[in-house]
């Protein structure tokens, strides 16, 4: 069936009657007004707004889509998880809404840990408004506060605690339903969230980001008032104390330099903290009042604890006169050789990939898009062959795939034609709460990709 | 069931003149009883695993051992199977083997003319492994080879002891008779609970495979269930408690021992059971004779 309500079946709809559905939603709007609603919308999402903001605002699912896609992008401009998890979790509280189930207004994201909402029970017009259809199947309805299915139309993922069948029919409660709504609505606001990212032209997305004044400075008061951890992923173990060594090794210029600890604290005594921010005083004066012993021990417990900053610690068991110690940004992965492919195993959704051999078309797309900005089509073929091990592997057939993946880059040098982001890897990724790291961003992509992600968003205007 | 208290006979591997007598006279009466959904042409494939490895070659000349054959159904009548069945290379259709071996175990693929056969494998090994016997513990997954090794010849020399090995119990039978009949057991449970679900009885077939159970259901509407109907279901019923071999369920391209056909490995032919108490007959003697 086609789907044209674009926060039902976004990531459903052919490209073009997506952006068609979004720009009707801004239809008569001035971009001021745009603006301003996206930033209510993300206010309201981190718990910050004054007043709160409702379906009604929007009055149409066509201009919240092209809200959400807005709000959703620019809070992953953020870079912080948490903004994102909250901007997502607005949206699904605003589908809700429509389908007629009201649920509580989120609390400011500094007292509340949890960024999900409850699902108590099935949205009234979850049904009316196709959104079971396009989760489940077209003969999916609503039965004495289940969703039901035919069984033929069942999934693995449906295989939850107190799914139950009856008449060759199953039945998911709503606590399964949340979950089902939570995966199925996530793709909705990405494919809005993509939507704005690949069709808005660079300078307005400037001016957007510009213009969002108010959601700035709350972040950024968030961060000073509370730390920057707050806002990053919620189920990642804060170092307080190693953020505030950071920013006074950033200061010093000592990052990645190492370090004996009277050395270190000598530039923790220089560094001054930013008045605003009192957590940075805080920190300051802890680590000024321990004893360099104590220092050290719990810097090594982070470092067991695997804090990624703490890039190394030498010769610990000779105490804090002789032991060296080096901080670092976490960093990110150069391929060069064949076999640095093996090192992108660290992450989850890439270790599956490769163990699973035979991966869908999508993801076989995004994978080799982005290796090849580090390797050649011959090394690629190897990497199939040899390191994947891909069964039924023809060395044509792969050849002539890569090369389609490749263009000219107007020197007569060819490199990726389409530049993907994380999207690709979706069905295997274990999502954020389980695993912070994402592959793509855990390598240190060339400058030209950089370059070439911009000249793909302002063509595509 | 305890399984020392057992008094079989000859559960042992059929013997080469067992196996031929059985094909050339036996199967033909069995033929006649086939379930409707088993009818002469309705597997799209057959297959066969032989006494020995036959000696194949393609057709580019390369020569391979094989242990295990598949052959499409070209609307393979009882005369053409049974002529496969006691003399493959001289009736291949390929004409593919130049080595011969006799068929040992003979089998069907689920998908068929009409769909795919919705089908549930319980395995008395897997019932002996998980520790739902009673009478000897499970193996841990993560047991080492030492481990293995002691619970193998544990399994191997409660009865049914294979009377090639009975020095080496370890090589033998890896499940006692109490197995076969906790999985002969559990696939009535697996019926209860698919009743349940709402299929009818009568489209719920439960076969004591040789070293297990096999349930068919032939609701008209399952023929056309898509894999992830079926996974759901599998694991659905693995839920409840059943161990199920899941990947017969969820693998289009699977085979399973054909209904009527003789596991020669323990001398029983395939069988329906309309009771899980059936099953003592057939282990006490050969179910079926001259």
């Amino acid at each position: 069936m086609t789907h044209t309500n674009p926060i039902i079946a976004a990531h459903l709809m052919d490209n073009d009657a997506l952006f068609e559905s979004m720009k009707s939603g801004l239809k008569g709007m001035k971009i001021d007004g745009a603006v301003k609603l996206a930033e209510h919308y993300l206010l309201t999402g981190m718990g910050k707004a004054e007043g709160p903001i409702e379906f009604a605002d929007f009055g149409t699912p066509e201009k919240l889509a092209a809200i959400a896609g807005l709000a959703g992008w620019r809070a992953k401009e953020t870079r912080y998880p948490r903004v994102s998890d909250r901007t997502l979790a607005m949206f699904q509280k605003l589908i809700l809404e429509y389908l007629g189930l009201k649920t509580p207004a989120f609390l400011p994201i500094e007292l509340c840990s949890s960024d999900d909402i409850e699902i108590q029970s099935i949205p009234q017009q979850a049904e009316s408004s196709g959104l079971l259809e396009a989760m489940y199947c077209p003969d999916a309805c609503i039965k004495d506060g289940y969703v039901t299915i035919p069984l033929k139309n069942a999934m693995n993922s449906h295989a939850l605690e107190g799914v139950s069948i009856k008449s060759k029919r199953i039945y998911i409660p709503a606590n399964s339903f949340k979950l089902h709504f939570k995966q199925y609505s996530k793709n909705v606001f990405e494919a809005l969230v993509k939507m704005v990212d690949v069709s808005v032209e660079y300078k307005v997305k400037t001016r957007l980001e510009s213009s969002i004044v108010i959601f700035k400075t709350v972040l950024e008061l968030l961060a000073n008032l509370h730390g920057p951890w707050i806002l990053k992923d919620v189920h990642e173990k804060p170092y307080p104390m190693v953020e505030l060594i950071i920013k006074a090794l950033e200061a010093s210029g000592n990052m990645n330099t190492p370090l004996l600890i009277h050395g270190l604290v000598k530039d923790i005594k220089e560094y001054q903290p930013d008045s605003r921010a009192p957590w940075e005083s805080r920190e300051r004066d802890a680590i000024l009042n321990m004893s360099t012993e104590r220092l050290l021990s719990t810097l090594v417990q982070y470092k067991n604890e695997n804090c990624a900053y703490i890039k190394d610690i030498q010769r610990a068991a000779l105490g804090p006169q002789k032991c060296i110690i080096r901080f670092g940004k976490p960093e990110r992965m150069i391929l060069t050789e064949i076999n640095d492919f093996d090192r992108l195993s660290v992450f989850p959704c890439f270790a599956r990939a490769v163990k699973d051999k035979a991966v869908p078309h999508q993801m076989r797309a995004a994978m080799f898009s982005t290796l090849l900005w580090f390797y050649n089509v011959d090394q690629c073929i190897e990497i199939i062959e040899k390191k994947i091990g891909v069964p039924n592997f023809n060395e044509g057939h792969s050849r002539y795939q890569l090369n389609s993946l490749l263009e000219s880059d107007g020197t007569g040098r060819s490199e990726p034609k389409y530049s993907y982001g994380v999207s690709g890897f979706a069905p295997y990724c274990i999502g954020y709460d389980k695993c912070p790291r994402c592959w793509i961003s855990g390598l240190r992509m060339p400058e030209r990709y950089y370059e070439k992600k911009k000249e793909i968003m302002i063509a595509k205007k | 069931m305890n399984p020392y208290q057992i008094t079989s006979i000859d559960w042992r591997p059929s013997t080469l003149d067992e196996i031929k007598i059985y094909y050339k006279d036996v199967f033909p009466r069995i033929w006649k009883t086939l379930p409707e959904y088993l009818a002469k042409t309705t597997p799209t494939e057959y297959a066969f695993a032989f006494l020995r490895p036959v000696k194949t070659m393609d057709m580019s000349g390369v020569i391979k051992e094989k242990n295990f054959l598949r052959r499409e159904n070209r609307g393979h009548d009882l005369k053409t199977l049974q002529k496969l069945l006691l003399n493959f290379r001289q009736f291949d259709p390929l004409g593919a083997v130049i080595e011969n071996s006799q068929v040992e175990s003979f089998y069907f693929s689920l998908k068929m003319k009409d769909g795919w056969l919705l089908a549930f494998d319980i395995d008395a090994k897997d019932i002996a492994l998980s520790g739902l016997c009673e009478h000897h513990p499970g193996l841990r997954p993560d047991a080492d080879d030492s481990e293995i090794i002691n619970w193998r010849r544990t399994i191997g020399s409660i009865p049914p002891v294979h009377p090639k090995h009975v020095k080496d119990p370890e090589k033998g039978y890896l499940y006692c008779y109490n197995c076969i009949q906790e999985a002969v057991n559990k696939a009535f449970d697996a019926k209860k609970i698919l009743m349940e679900w709402g299929f009818a009885p009568e489209d719920i077939h439960i076969y004591y495979s040789g070293q297990g159970a096999h349930i068919h259901v032939t609701d008209p509407e399952t023929w056309n269930y898509p894999k992830d109907a079926r996974i759901f279901l599998a694991k659905m019923i693995t839920k409840a408690g059943i161990p199920l071999d899941t990947a017969i369920t969820i693998d289009s391209r699977r085979v399973l021992r054909f209904t009527g056909s003789l596991h020669a490995g323990v001398n029983r032919r395939v069988q329906e059971l309309k009771h899980p108490y059936d099953l003592e007959d057939i282990i006490a003697k050969p179910n079926w004779s001259q």
